[in-house]
């Protein structure tokens, strides 16, 4: 058996670089030690799905020709995922590179966007960066294709400096962004063929001085430039410590991490390598604070209690919560943190903890012998035994012994024992401690 | 032989799943997701991105309306289900002049497939 500190470090770190992990999972991972555990999520073997694929009325999803299916179509990839940190990584660069197919308008082009993000996964930013100045979901988002000399489009330049590489007022000026908007000029969209391409009679070829260098840029050179700026390793890394953690990133540990990404070169693997390994990763174990995104809440539901992505209304739900891939509500992503506890999210994750649950225990099936411990241990096992806090445990017990208390008559040992069994399962994918990790 | 014959179910068929067109609607273009589909049951939706109410309208190759989706505000969803014959249909919005701004296209409906059959 792992060591129990282990099993919670494992148990953390799946659900904060991945979509949580199965008991059987986790048990595995603990056993190699957390070093190894990271060094397996950085460097993932085997297919990288499990099980069978997402269905809807008996039919297979149908991403690009179906509303909605595009954002079941990622779902089910983060439920089913073996590659977990991979995944997750392209969940968190599509926050960093926010493309919104609302105005876009374009499924087959935001699902090729989605896999430039997955093989720059864990790769170079620098090669990333490059790969989305040409992606083309892109460049019809930030206006960059049709962008020409004479009267060249800002938004991809200023999106470059400001949230893409070097952070808001942090080491460029407005001119830099006016000239590397000319200096971004020469990408094509037609809209009649719906082709793109890049016509050099467009590109503004003239001398142009950006972040203090002089000459005759071309696209890619922007992305290069701000990416050599100073300002750009302690601005990306202290982003990718936001992903995992909601504590700040102490200043030396950002110095720390910024030297490991120069001297790798923009890899990101080793930074990851480092945040997930670092103390401040897995500091208050028994008091987590990382609100669990949205759609990592219900990836991880799903996955947990082995339940397909069979059901439209999964859109809706992810809606209802903030948080729809494929649709961030603007080119700054997500807000994320506390902000996902509103209310309303609130209560449409109690929905979905519902929606899951649904059809999963009916009344007349549980015997009236099942004790509150048997009770409570099943519903533990069918929700994947998620992390529960003492105070939690506690209530749980009690609830376990109250609501069967008295209950005689065959009735209501039909109802109120399959009742505890529901009740329960749903206090633990969605009572407080399911929100956090 | 002949009692093993008859003991075997008849063959039922397996109704395929309607075909889904998605087109995204703005100022002044409609983008499909395909521009051809197999004859039978066909589910098109219209997803409006712009900022002015658009619909569809889907003619048959004889140019009479076969179906419309009515109104969509902007940000909103409507789907119309059909059932297709093959032929060339075009499809048009209605709103004001936006067909002759460019609100218009074809929709190239092939025989359908051989069904398959399950036993």
């Amino acid at each position: 058996m792992p060591r129990s500190t282990d099993r919670a470090k494992v148990e953390r770190l799946l659900w904060r670089a991945g979509f949580g992990g199965r008991p059987a999972e986790i048990d595995r991972l603990a056993r190699t030690g957390v070093p190894k555990a990271v060094e397996t999520l950085l460097a993932p073997r085997g297919p990288a799905l499990r099980g069978p694929a997402a269905r809807i009325d008996g039919a297979p999803l149908d991403p690009v020709n179906a509303w909605g299916h595009e954002v079941l179509w990622w779902l089910d990839r983060a439920v089913r995922t073996q590659h977990p940190l991979v995944e997750r990584m392209t969940f968190n660069w599509h926050d960093h590179f926010a493309t919104s197919n609302d105005e876009v308008g374009d499924t087959r082009l935001m699902m090729a966007q989605y896999w430039t993000l997955r093989r720059g996964a864990l790769g170079r930013f620098r090669n990333l960066t490059r790969a989305i100045l040409k992606d083309r979901a892109m460049q019809r988002f930030l206006s960059l294709a049709n962008s020409e000399k004479g009267s060249p489009n800002e938004n991809f330049a200023r999106e470059l400096f400001e949230l893409f590489t070097l952070g808001v007022n942090n080491g460029y000026t407005e001119r830099d962004v006016r000239e590397a908007a000319r200096a971004l000029t020469g990408f094509t969209f037609d809209w009649r063929t719906r082709r793109f391409g890049y016509d050099p009679d467009k590109h503004d070829d003239g001398v142009k001085r950006i972040l203090g260098r002089v000459g005759r840029f071309t696209p890619q050179d922007v992305v290069d430039i701000a990416i050599a700026h100073k300002a750009h390793a302690p601005f990306l890394v202290e982003k990718l410590w936001g992903y995992f953690s909601p504590r700040a990133c102490p200043p030396k540990m950002v110095r720390s991490l910024a030297r490991t990404y120069v001297r790798a070169n923009t890899d990101v693997r080793p930074v990851l390598r480092e945040i997930l390994t670092s103390k401040l990763f897995y500091a208050g174990l028994n008091e987590p604070d990382m609100v669990k995104p949205p759609f990592v809440y219900v990836a991880g539901m799903l996955r947990l209690t082995n339940t397909r992505v069979d059901d439209e209304g999964w859109r809706w739900r992810l809606h209802q919560m903030g948080q729809v891939p494929f649709h961030p509500p603007n080119v700054s992503g997500w807000e994320g943190g506390t902000a996902w506890l509103s209310t309303s999210a609130i209560r449409a994750r109690f929905d979905a903890a519902t929606a899951v649950l649904r059809k999963t225990v009916k009344d007349g099936s549980v015997s009236s012998r099942q004790t509150p411990q048997q009770a409570l241990a099943s519903a533990l096992a069918a929700t994947g035994r998620p992390r529960v806090s003492p105070r939690t445990a506690a209530a749980l017990r009690r609830y376990a012994v109250t609501s069967v208390k008295g209950r005689t008559d065959r009735w209501e040992v039909e109802h109120y024992f399959p009742e505890r069994q529901r009740v329960l399962r749903h206090l633990l994918l969605a009572g407080p401690d399911a929100q956090v990790c | 032989m002949a009692m093993l014959a008859m003991a075997v179910p008849p063959p039922q068929t397996v109704p395929a799943p309607p075909a889904r067109v998605l087109a995204f609607a703005d100022e002044f273009h409609f983008n499909t997701s395909r521009a051809v589909v197999r004859a039978g049951r066909v589910i098109l939706q219209v997803k409006n991105i712009g900022e002015d109410d658009h619909d569809l309208r889907i003619k048959g190759p004889n140019g009479v309306a076969r179906a419309e989706t009515g109104r969509v505000r902007p940000g909103g969803l409507r789907q119309i289900r059909i059932r297709l014959p093959r032929g060339r249909y075009t499809y048009l919005c209605t709103v004001a002049d936006h067909a002759e701004r460019g609100m218009t296209g074809t929709l190239v409906v092939r025989a359908a497939k051989k069904t398959p059959r399950r036993r």
